[in-house]
């Protein structure tokens, strides 16, 4: 069995055994994220909503999974450049988010509604690089749900995404990233 | 004659300015292809192609990321995200891993003709796999 097939079977396995000591494990596969940039040339958008997010309430952990060629750009011919020249996504096919809360979130009751601020810190793994994110999220529970929101920015220098000088002041060199689950699934 | 040649080689290079200019502008506000008449690499059934990602995903994505295959399949699951993404999700109860077929914006209306239990044929562009195979730009095959 090749590696790949291990890693899914083993967020389910890790997710069985967590939901049987607490049923504190989220997830899933309809998260909307998309990036920002904005300069004074041109404002660039792109949306993808088939990410893969798994919230371990025991834990503190969040994780998110995306498709690079995932995400959708107004213009094709933006989405191809994206792809083929930046983020070289045939060679880079994902990115990959795993941190955790700076807080202890495991006795909040669910079916209580109310939204909770919470630092998170973890590794972005972009273009096969890896760096350390800090940011904020808003944890939401309603309706005996969970889902959560955050943004943040990176600098495609960090991530070594070279963006060619007759474009450079069509894309910003600080890129805005926004995460919004929507309601995440309790692993049974 | 000297005129007349200095006239012709003007109305040349405005053709040409003209020419690339149109066609730049018509590139740069090109949208993503209505895959109708585009031709799939590979017809594949949903479960051949979750048995190829998940034994070998690099060979998988090698093969068919960023490619248009058309896969048949038995509908699982239908996500309908608010009528701004419309999900159709093939497989078979007993895969963990499913296709999952967003669709086309211009192709909605006639995919949401089909439910749970049909069979289908799906026509996509394979955008790769996390816990199912990710395909974007989808249409229903009749």
């Amino acid at each position: 069995m090749k590696i790949r097939t291990i890693t899914t079977l083993s967020v389910f396995f890790i997710a069985s055994s967590f939901s049987s000591i607490g049923q504190k494990r989220f997830f899933t596969k309809n998260s909307t994220i998309s990036f920002y940039s904005k300069t004074t040339v041109q404002n660039i958008e792109a949306i993808n909503k088939k990410a893969l997010v798994v919230i371990d309430l025991a834990t503190n952990k969040i994780e998110f999974s995306v498709l690079i060629k995932g995400f959708e750009f107004e213009k094709a011919l933006m989405q191809e450049h994206f792809n083929e020249d930046y983020l070289e996504s045939d060679k880079y096919p994902k990115a990959i988010f795993k941190g955790s809360f700076d807080r202890q979130v495991a006795d909040l009751n669910l079916s209580e509604n109310k939204t909770i601020t919470v630092n998170v810190t973890g590794n972005l793994i972009l273009h096969g690089v890896t760096q350390t994110i800090n940011t904020v999220a808003l944890l939401q529970l309603k309706n005996n749900a969970i889902s959560a929101t955050s943004s943040f920015k990176i600098l495609l220098s960090d991530y070594k995404v070279k963006v060619p000088n007759v474009v450079g002041n069509n894309i910003s060199k600080e890129i805005e990233i926004k995460v919004n689950t929507g309601a995440l699934q309790q692993l049974k | 004659m000297l005129t007349k040649k200095i006239k012709n080689i003007v109305i040349a290079i405005c053709s040409i300015v003209v020419a690339v200019g149109i066609y730049a502008y018509t590139e740069y506000n090109r949208k993503s292809p209505d895959l109708t008449n585009v031709k799939a690499i590979d017809y594949i059934t949903a479960s051949a192609l979750i048995n190829t990602y998940s034994n070998e995903e690099e060979m998988a994505n090698k093969k068919y990321l960023g490619r248009v295959i058309q896969v048949n399949g038995t509908v699982v699951e239908v996500i309908n995200q608010q009528d701004t993404a419309f999900t159709i999700v093939l497989g078979d109860p007993s895969f963990m891993s499913r296709v999952s077929c967003t669709m086309d914006k211009n192709h909605i209306v006639s995919a949401k003709k089909y439910d749970i239990g049909n069979v289908v044929n799906v026509k996509g562009i394979c955008t790769g796999y996390l816990m199912d195979i990710e395909l974007n730009n989808c249409l229903i095959v009749e």
